[in-house]
């Protein structure tokens, strides 16, 4: 058993510079041929660089040291546990980076005519019907790059219904408490005004409440199912009913499909529309924060206005269609992230439909097991029905933590980090004091998920001890806790090499943000 | 349930282990809480096969994908045009612990991964001559709408001022992300600065938007002059450029761009056909701007004991705090494609941009030459051009299209499909990746033919 003195785990550190200073006059990192050396080079004056560039001359050997060292201060899946809740933190298949990275797919052009690329067109069709099986949905456009894109398509999309169908006073989109931020910022975006409602003492969508603001406002509302909880609301049948009597329409984020695929269906629950993170369920990379993927999806009435283009068939044939009647138009300049598509194309074929729903089944299986192994230790508790099972995720609260000896739901995660597991989510659901929000994904150990209850535990035993060591920032991580308030003052705002070079040199208008 | 590689808990003795523990005797116990009537029956999704081996899932998606025709990227000529993708910007792009892990919520063991994205961070502000950049967006198309509607916040107006040539592909994607809130788009054709004039005399401008080089790959040598013209209206000027070109042509913050966005594909990123688009944001020094930048924006601070240490700054704007009040509703962005621009723009470094641009350029006047040679009619009487020329025929183009690809050969985009003008007009781009030999190869399979 660990104890704060004796650490098995510490993380990489090599005190790596700022890729600028290592430069050094005349080096170069990459040869590039000019067989034109004997022309001129036309420019005029006026429409010429002036300043001379400030960026570094670096030989290639150390750029690949320099950014291989950085890597090796990062923390992934492949080097341990991300339990992030609503963040899909699985293992990556390498099967699927290696069939998505080859010349093959980065030589192919955007805008090769569709008979040259009927094989890429393929696999898009493919992944789009696969996709709309999944959820339930009629019709699926690939072109959105992220989740937040799809959303955004996904809003737009009943507003264009609305003022096709003349419904110009319906301008309320109706959001949860519990909701990802993403939800409000993307209606809003679509010039929809929020309404938030407040979740009930089960952690759902309180029907009363709802049935106390929807009406001839009422535009749509969007849900997650399972919801930031981790709960599956389970009046969705009576909720979707509710919407669709008033004439609203049903927006389904699909950032926890994982718990419920190939047992559940949005489409099944009375959702119109639905998003979908192929970076999340379907196994592509975060990247450290991108490149997502994203379909959104849509059925029977709604189907004319997802986003172009789609891929359809014509006989044997596949191609772009970019027919735009009704359709809200186009979210990205061409196609999305394409290898992204590629990678899940690659998963989904790997699992296949039996594979698709184990994926639910044991990332079920395993929130439950740490639900069962975290229920009744101190200093911890879980809020809003206890008694129900989570599917994807569970979000339990440390509030007992800081009543009794003042440790945050930051402090827990600190303390995580310096073990070597990732943190949690924190401080999300809003609705849950001090929240941390666990998702450990099909992809974890019983060991690990073990380990991490027995590190919530020691916290609390430690805390009940020696709670100014609970205080004690991370150690073992590449620096200890990042001094956030004040990186974040005016005076102190440095978002690039240049302010900071700019307020050594004492620049006067670096001075302050 | 068989066991999957993927899912370690998922062998029948560790299921079981589990189940017990849980107190329940199926896993489908679980979801007992679902209404039974959206249970899913098991065989519903059998159209999707079962599971194969990553044997078989190699042989299908290489099976697949060699129904394309890939061209050798020195044969194609039309934008986005093919440039040098380094072989380090792959493999730093395919590093396990960066494409692996997640947005660095969590900043004190994230320490590498937000190193390189404030680098990133910074070399393309030193490109634009900006100070703020952003972690980026999904592409140029998205960025550039992003500051459209970013300049609209600042200003509390709802109108942009564009030319009418600008990029077909950003237009369509710029009219839908302005649907939403009704913002209005005024087309000025070629940005001509009496008409500029006039349109910003109305007052209701929020921005104008200067794209150099234009779609078509005109440098503007005026850009000054219609800086000036917006700032004197009022009006905050969004500049639209290729970051391969700020080498050698005059970067945003010369000619007094407030807000300037780009896409990085080009730097050395590859085509995925279209995908892995970079949307570049960039802000000049001004805390009215920075505060209604949409997106992540990394920092650099201490920790306790006073080391160096990368942080995400300014997160209020963002959706996770903000909520339906944030910048924008973005979250996940192409954070390693970010990583990979770094890596390119650290390996070409201060010469390396100078020189890649002179290369665009002569390479761009030497194809412009060779078509010249054909008939002197088929190119822009007046001019410099950076990486495109469009170029005038007098047949039918698409004809001429098909025939040069039936030779191996990606030849230009014909435009009659976005402007009646130019109807009788293809872009054709030239880059580093030209060989003397590639350009003459394509002008003389083109006089060939007309």
């Amino acid at each position: 058993m660990n104890n704060l003195d004796d650490k098995p785990w510490r993380q990489a550190l090599w005190n790596e510079r700022i890729v600028y200073e290592y430069s050094s006059p005349g080096k170069t990192g990459i040869l590039i041929e000019d067989d034109l050396e004997d022309l001129p080079v036309e420019l005029p004056e006026n429409a010429k660089r002036h300043n001379v560039l400030k960026l570094p001359e670096i030989s290639e050997v150390e750029v690949a040291r320099h950014y291989t060292r950085l890597s090796q201060m990062s923390y992934g899946v492949d080097l341990g546990p991300v339990p992030l809740g609503s963040c899909t933190m699985k293992y990556n298949p390498k099967i699927s980076e290696d069939l998505a990275n080859r010349d093959e797919t980065t030589w192919l052009h955007p805008l090769q005519p569709d008979e040259d690329v009927q094989g890429i067109l393929e696999i898009l069709y493919e992944l789009q019907s696969m996709l709309a099986l999944l959820t339930g949905m009629d019709e699926c456009s690939l072109v959105v790059p992220a989740g937040a894109s799809g959303e955004l398509a996904g809003a737009l999309m009943i507003k264009k219904y609305l003022i096709d169908t003349e419904q110009f006073n319906r301008d309320e989109m109706i959001v949860p408490d519990s909701a990802h931020g993403t939800n409000p910022a993307s209606a809003r975006m679509a010039g929809f005004k929020v309404i938030t409602i407040p979740s009930n003492t089960e952690g759902t969508v309180d029907l009363k409440a709802l049935k106390s603001i929807t009406g001839a406002h009422t535009a749509g509302i969007m849900l997650t199912n399972p919801n930031t909880l981790g709960v599956f609301e389970k009046d969705i049948l009576e909720i979707s009913r509710l919407i669709h009597g008033v004439g609203g329409k049903l927006y389904y984020d699909g950032a926890n499909l994982n718990g419920i695929l190939g047992i559940a269906r949005p489409g099944d629950m009375g959702f119109d529309t639905v998003h979908i993170n192929l970076h999340k369920t379907f196994s592509t990379p975060h990247g450290g924060g991108g490149p997502g993927g994203g379909a959104v999806c849509a059925k029977g009435e709604m189907v004319k206005y997802l986003p172009k283009p789609i891929v359809k068939k014509r006989g044997k044939r596949y191609y772009l269609d970019q027919f735009c009647e009704k359709c809200i138009g186009y979210m990205h300049s061409f196609y999305g992230n394409i290898p992204v598509d590629i990678k899940a194309y690659a998963y989904i074929k790997s699992l296949g439909g039996k594979g698709l729903r184990q994926v639910a089944l044991i990332s079920t299986l395993n929130t439950n097991y740490f639900k069962k192994l975290i229920e009744g230790i101190d200093g911890y508790t879980i809020p809003y029905d206890p008694i129900r099972p989570r599917k994807h995720e569970i979000v339990i609260s440390a509030y007992p933590l800081k009543e009794k000896y003042g440790i945050t739901a930051d402090d827990v995660a600190k303390y995580l980090l310096d073990n070597g597991f990732y943190a949690p989510t924190i401080y999300f659901p809003l609705i849950v004091r001090e929240a941390l929000m666990i998702e450990f994904t099909e992809s974890e150990t019983k060991e690990n998920i073990e380990r991490y209850v027995d590190i919530l535990k020691e916290i609390k035993e430690v805390a009940e001890k020696d709670p100014e060591r609970i205080g004690v920032p991370p150690k073992n991580t590449v620096v200890r806790k990042i001094k956030a308030a004040e990186a974040n003052k005016p005076r102190n705002i440095i978002p690039t090499y240049r302010v900071l070079a700019g307020k050594r040199e004492g620049v006067v208008k670096y001075e302050k943000l | 349930m068989k066991p999957h590689p993927w899912m370690p808990n998922s062998s029948p003795h560790t299921i079981s282990e589990m189940l017990i523990k849980i107190g329940v005797n199926s896993v489908m116990d679980l979801f007992r809480d679902l209404p039974g009537e959206i249970i899913l029956p098991e065989d519903e999704l059998d159209s999707i096969g079962n599971p194969i081996d990553e044997y078989r899932v190699s042989l299908l998606v290489r099976e697949k994908m060699s129904f394309n025709r890939v061209y050798p990227l020195n044969k194609i000529f039309r934008p986005p045009c093919p440039h040098i993708t380094p072989a380090l910007v792959r493999h730093v792009m395919e590093r396990a612990e960066f494409y692996t892990s997640y947005t660095p919520y969590q900043p004190e063991i994230s320490q590498g991964l937000l190193q390189a994205f404030f680098e990133y961070q910074s070399m393309i502000a030193d490109l634009f001559e900006l100070d703020v950049v952003n972690a980026s967006h999904y592409d140029g198309a998205t960025a550039l709408a992003e500051a459209i509607l970013m300049s609209f916040r600042v200003k509390r107006k709802y109108s942009v001022i564009l030319d009418s040539y600008i990029n077909p592909f950003y237009k369509r994607v710029i009219e839908t992300y302005l649907s939403g809130i009704n913002g209005r788009i005024i087309y000025v054709e070629g940005l001509e600065s009496e008409e500029l004039k006039r349109s910003l005399e109305t007052g209701d401008i929020a921005s104008i938007v200067i794209d150099n080089p234009t779609f078509t790959g005109k440098i503007r040598e005026n850009a000054n002059e219609l800086a000036e013209i917006a700032h004197e209206q009022g009006a905050l000027v969004i500049s639209l450029t290729d970051p391969l070109s700020l080498g050698v042509i005059k970067p945003p913050g010369e000619y007094g761009a407030d807000i300037a966005v780009g896409e990085g594909r080009s730097l050395g990123l590859g085509l995925n056909y279209g995908g892995y688009g970079l949307g570049i944001i960039a802000v000049k020094w001004d805390s009215k701007l920075v505060r209604q930048m949409p997106g992540r924006i990394i920092g650099l601070g201490e920790d306790l004991e006073g080391n160096r240490a990368y942080l995400m700054i300014l997160q209020t704007r963002e959706q996770h705090i903000r909520r339906e009040r944030a910048t924008s509703n973005i979250t996940t962005n192409q954070a390693l494609i970010t990583i990979g621009a770094a890596v390119f723009m650290a390996l070409l470094g201060k010469n390396g941009f100078t020189k890649i641009g002179e290369i665009i350029l002569k390479k761009t006047k030497y194809m412009s030459d060779l078509f010249a040679g054909i008939d002197p009619g088929m190119i822009p009487n007046s001019g410099y051009y950076f990486e495109r020329i469009p170029i005038l025929f007098n047949m039918n183009y698409r004809l001429i299209e098909d025939n040069i690809r039936s030779k191996g050969i990606l030849p230009g985009l014909y435009l009659g499909q976005y402007w009646s003008e130019y109807r009788r007009h293809a872009l054709f781009c030239a880059s580093e990746i030209h060989s003397r030999e590639d350009l003459k190869m394509l002008t003389e399979s083109i006089k060939e033919v007309t």
